[in-house]
C-alpha cells in the first residue's frame, strides 16, 4: 500500500516558510538584544549620574569656599575649569562643627585614566571625617565647573560664590555611543 | 521550530522582564531624588522661617511644625549661650508620621556683634580713675591708663591697651560738591569690585594704631577685612600684608560715617613710603554691598612722585585706577599705657598692659614692665592689648537719629511727663523729684537731660526682650536714687531688654572738660554711654555697665555687669539682628 506523504513542493514550502520564520524570530531576538543593552546603558547612566549630581550638590552646598590648590605647598592639585577643589567645615566626634577649621574635597578626573571621575576627602587633622577616595564613575567624557559670584556673573574660582557644574558620561558598545549628561548650579551654604 | 520559538519568546520575556525592572529601579531612584530634595529644601525653608521668626520675635521664637507644599518641617531652637542659638530643621515628605524622605539642617544663629557690650566697664582713649573701695563685678577694657585707688577690687580681667595718639598722622575727607560714592563688595554692571585700596605715606616711622573709614552700607553686607599692605609697583601687595582688622558691620550704617577699625597687630610703617588700607570683601548679593566716600578732586596731597592713589580689584593681582581718593584716617605712633594701683587694689582675673603698677593680680599679670605687683603668674615681654573700636559707633547714633528726626517736639519739658514718645525734643529735659516716665525708643533730647531725686525712666514693656536707647547731645545730670529701666520696670533687669542712656556730649574738646554724664552720690542705676565724653560716678551707685572716652568713678562705686549686654538688641537701627552664623550649616 502505498502511503500518502508530504511532496517536495509542500516540504520546500514548509523549509522556506520555517526559514523566513526563523530569521525574523533572529531578527526579534537581535533587535530586543540590542534594545535591552541600549535601555540597561541608559538606566545605568541615569542612576549613576543621579548619583554623581547628588554628591557633587551636597558637597558644593556644604561648602565654605573654592581653595585654589591644594596642599599649600608643592600642590597636588589645582583647581580649574575641570577640577574643584572646596573646603568644608570639619567636623568633630559628636559630627558637629569645628568653627574655622576645614576639611578639603577634591573632585577631578583621574590623572593616569580621564575616564575615571574620582571624589577625594582629605580631613584636617582634628576632623573625625573619614579620609576616603571614591570613584564616582570610570565612564566619564567631560567635567566642567564655573564659578560665578552671587549675582551669576563669571568669576575666579576663589572669589566665587556659587558653582555649576557639567557632567557627561560616554559608553560604547559596538557600533553604537552612549552619552548622557547631568548639570546643575549650587549656591555655597557656609561662603 | 516550535521549539526554538518558545525560546526566543522567553528570551524576549526575560528580556523585558530586565527592562522593566530597571526602569522601575530608575523611577525609584528618581522619585527618592525628587522627595530628598524637596525634604531638604522644607528643611531650608524651616531654617529662613527661623531666622525671620527670631529677629520678628527679639530673640523668643523657640520653633514650630509647619505643613508645607508637599510635606511638614519641624524646626526647633536650642540656646548655645546669651548670643547664639542652635536651629535645627527638619523636612518630612509626605508627612512627619509616614515619611518617605527626611532632611535635617543644622546652623547656628546669632546676634549681631556690632553692639555688644563685652566688659563691665569699657573706657575709650581718656583712661579710668577709680577712687577707694570700689568694685567693678566683670571685666574692664581701657584703651587710656586705669588708676586704681586704695582697696578697690575688679573681679574679671583688665585689658588697658597700648594707647593711640588723639590725632591722625594722615587724613583725608572730600568737601561737598565734590563728594561721591565708590561703591564696591558685589558685581557692578559685569566687574566684580571687591577690593579697593587707598595708598597713604606716614610722616613718621612709627606703629600704625588704628585705621579710620569713611564708609557706608547698602543693606547687609557681609564683615569685610581691612589691610595694610606694602607696596608694590604703585599697586597695593596683595603678598605682604602688614596688619589686618575688621569692619564690624554693625558698627556701619546707610550715612557715611568714619569706623574706627584696629588691628591684630601694631607694625612700625617708615615715613615717607607709600602704603595702601585696603577693604578686602568677598563678593555679596546684589542688595548688599559698600561704599566709601570719595573726594572727585582727588585732593589728598601726600606727595608728587609717586602721589597717592585709589584702586580697585576683583581680588586678582591686577589693580584698576580710581579717579579720586577715598575718605581715611591714619592713626600712628603708641602710647605707653598702664595700670596703677595702690595699696590693697585686687584685680582678680588676669591683668593686660604695657606697664603694671602697684597691683595684686589673682590670675596671670601680662606686660613689658612691671613695679611692686604680686601675680599668679607673670608673663614679661607680652605685647600690649590692641586699642578697641566703642561698641556703638557715631554711625549707629546718627541712624537712631534720623528715626528719633522723624518726630518733632519743641520747648523745654520741666514736668514730669508720663511718656515720652519716640521722636526728637529740642530744648532740654528736666524730671523734678519722683517722676515716673515711660520711653519709647529711640528718644534724642538735643539739650541737657536733668533728674531730680528718685525718679525712673523706663522703657515700655512691650518691647519685651528688645533694648531701646535715649540719646542726648547735651550733659546728663542724675542725683540720688534715679533707675534707667528696661522694659522689666525692675531695678536690674533680665530679661535682656536695657534702656542705653546716651550723651553726645564731647568733654574731650569742652574747653571745661565738663562731664558729658555726672551721677551724683548715692542709689542710681543703670546702663551709661558716651562716645565722647567723660562719666563721673560720684559715691555709693551700682550700675550694670558703663562706656566712655574717659571715666572717673567715685568712692564705692559698684558696677555688677550683666552677661546680658554681649548682645543687647534693638528692635530697630543698627545692630542686634539675628543672622545665620557662617560655616555652621551642616545637614545631619
Amino acid at each position: 500500500m502505498k502511503t500518502k506523504g508530504f511532496t517536495l513542493v509542500e516540504l520546500l514550502i514548509v523549509m522556506a516558510v520555517s526559514a523566513i520564520a526563523g530569521v525574523l524570530l533572529l531578527q526579534v531576538l537581535v533587535n530586543n538584544n540590542s534594545l535591552v543593552v541600549d535601555q540597561s546603558f541608559k538606566i545605568s547612566h541615569g542612576l549613576n549620574l543621579n548619583d554623581i549630581s547628588s554628591i557633587i550638590e551636597n558637597d558644593i552646598k556644604s561648602s565654605a569656599g573654592v581653595v585654589a590648590e591644594y596642599p599649600d605647598s608643592n600642590p597636588i592639585y589645582i583647581t580649574s575649569d575641570n577640577t574643584l577643589i572646596i573646603k568644608i567645615p570639619s567636623i568633630n566626634q559628636d559630627e558637629d562643627v569645628i568653627p574655622d577649621i576645614f576639611d578639603h574635597i577634591v573632585v577631578a578626573a583621574d590623572s593616569a585614566n580621564q575616564k575615571v571621575l574620582r571624589r577625594i576627602t582629605i580631613p584636617s587633622e582634628q576632623s573625625s571625617r573619614p579620609s576616603n577616595n571614591r570613584v564616582l564613575t570610570s565612564s566619564l567624557s567631560l567635567i566642567k565647573f564655573s564659578y560665578l559670584d552671587s549675582t551669576g556673573v563669571s568669576t575666579t574660582p576663589t572669589n566665587a560664590s556659587k558653582i555649576n557644574y557639567i557632567v557627561n558620561l560616554l559608553n560604547k558598545s559596538g557600533l553604537n555611543n552612549y552619552q548622557s549628561s547631568t548639570s546643575g548650579e549650587i549656591n555655597f551654604r557656609n561662603n | 521550530m516550535f521549539i526554538l520559538a518558545v525560546i526566543a519568546l522567553m528570551l524576549v520575556l526575560i528580556n523585558s522582564i530586565v527592562l522593566i525592572g530597571g526602569a522601575l529601579t530608575f523611577k525609584q531612584s528618581a522619585s527618592y531624588s525628587i522627595d530628598s530634595t524637596q525634604a531638604l529644601n522644607l528643611a531650608e525653608a524651616g531654617i529662613d522661617k527661623a531666622v525671620a521668626s527670631m529677629n520678628t520675635s527679639a530673640g523668643s521664637y523657640s520653633g514650630e511644625e509647619t505643613n508645607l507644599g508637599n510635606g511638614t518641617y519641624i524646626v526647633s531652637v536650642i540656646p548655645k549661650n546669651s548670643t547664639t542659638s542652635i536651629i535645627e530643621s527638619t523636612g518630612y515628605i509626605p508627612n512627619k508620621t509616614n515619611p518617605k524622605s527626611k532632611k535635617t539642617i543644622r546652623i547656628e544663629m546669632s546676634k549681631g556683634v556690632g553692639v555688644a557690650f563685652n566688659y563691665g566697664v569699657q573706657v575709650g582713649d581718656g583712661g579710668l580713675y577709680m577712687e577707694q573701695q570700689g568694685t567693678i563685678d566683670g571685666s574692664l577694657y581701657s584703651n587710656g591708663n586705669a588708676v586704681i585707688d586704695q582697696q578697690s577690687e575688679i573681679l574679671g580681667d583688665v585689658y588697658v591697651a597700648g594707647g593711640t595718639q588723639p590725632t591722625a598722622d594722615q587724613e583725608h575727607e572730600c568737601v561737598p560738591p565734590n563728594c561721591s560714592d565708590f561703591l564696591f563688595g558685589k558685581n557692578f554692571s559685569g566687574q566684580n569690585i571687591y577690593d579697593v585700596a587707598q595708598s597713604f605715606k606716614p610722616s613718621q616711622t612709627q606703629i600704625i594704631n588704628k585705621v579710620g573709614l569713611k564708609i557706608k552700607k547698602f543693606g547687609n553686607p557681609q564683615t569685610a577685612t581691612v589691610k595694610i599692605l606694602s607696596d608694590s609697583g604703585d599697586n597695593p601687595d596683595r603678598n605682604n600684608v602688614l596688619a589686618s582688622g575688621t569692619i564690624q558691620s554693625n558698627l556701619v550704617t546707610s550715612q557715611y560715617s568714619f569706623i574706627d577699625v584696629t588691628f591684630t597687630s601694631s607694625p612700625t610703617l617708615t615715613a615717607g613710603t607709600t602704603y595702601w588700607i585696603m577693604i578686602d570683601t568677598s563678593g555679596n548679593t546684589s542688595s548688599n554691598y559698600w561704599a566709601w566716600e570719595l573726594d572727585t578732586l582727588a585732593g589728598y596731597t601726600c606727595s608728587s612722585t609717586p602721589p597717592c592713589l585709589a584702586k580697585w580689584s576683583t581680588g586678582s593681582s591686577t589693580w584698576n585706577t580710581i579717579s579720586g581718593d577715598l575718605g581715611f584716617k591714619v592713626y600712628m605712633g603708641g602710647v605707653i599705657n598702664y595700670i596703677k594701683g595702690a595699696n590693697m587694689v585686687k584685680i582678680a582675673g588676669d591683668a593686660h598692659a604695657n606697664t603694671l603698677i602697684d597691683l595684686g593680680i589673682g590670675g596671670g599679670a601680662y606686660y613689658q614692665s612691671a613695679q611692686n605687683i604680686t601675680a599668679g603668674s607673670l608673663h614679661p615681654g607680652s605685647s600690649d592689648p590692641q586699642p578697641l573700636p566703642m561698641p556703638i559707633s557715631q554711625g549707629n547714633i546718627d541712624e537712631w537719629k534720623d528715626q528719633a528726626d522723624e518726630n518733632i517736639y519743641t520747648g523745654d519739658i520741666t514736668n514730669c511727663p508720663s511718656v515720652l514718645n519716640s521722636g526728637k525734643y529740642v530744648g532740654n529735659v528736666t524730671l523734678p523729684d519722683l517722676c515716673s516716665v515711660t520711653v519709647y525708643s529711640p528718644v534724642w533730647i538735643t539739650g541737657n537731660f536733668y533728674m531730680d531725686q528718685q525718679s525712673k525712666i523706663r522703657l515700655d514693656s512691650s518691647y519685651g526682650a528688645s533694648s531701646g536707647v535715649f540719646i542726648t547731645d547735651g550733659t546728663i545730670t542724675m542725683e540720688q536714687q534715679n533707675h534707667i529701666q528696661g522694659s522689666c520696670w525692675q531695678d536690674t533687669c533680665t530679661n535682656g531688654s536695657y534702656l542705653f542712656l546716651i550723651s553726645e556730649f564731647n568733654s574731650r574738646d569742652d574747653p571745661e572738660g565738663d562731664y558729658a554724664i555726672h551721677v551724683q552720690q548715692q542709689g542710681n542705676t543703670g546702663v551709661l554711654y558716651s562716645n565722647l565724653g567723660t562719666i563721673r560716678v560720684e559715691q555709693q551707685n551700682d550700675f550694670t555697665e558703663i562706656t566712655a572716652w574717659k571715666i572717673s568713678l567715685g568712692q564705692q562705686i559698684d558696677i555688677t555687669y550683666d552677661q546680658g549686654l554681649a548682645g543687647a538688641f534693638f528692635s530697630s537701627g543698627p545692630g542686634g539682628s539675628y543672622s545665620v552664623v557662617k560655616g555652621t550649616y551642616q545637614e545631619k
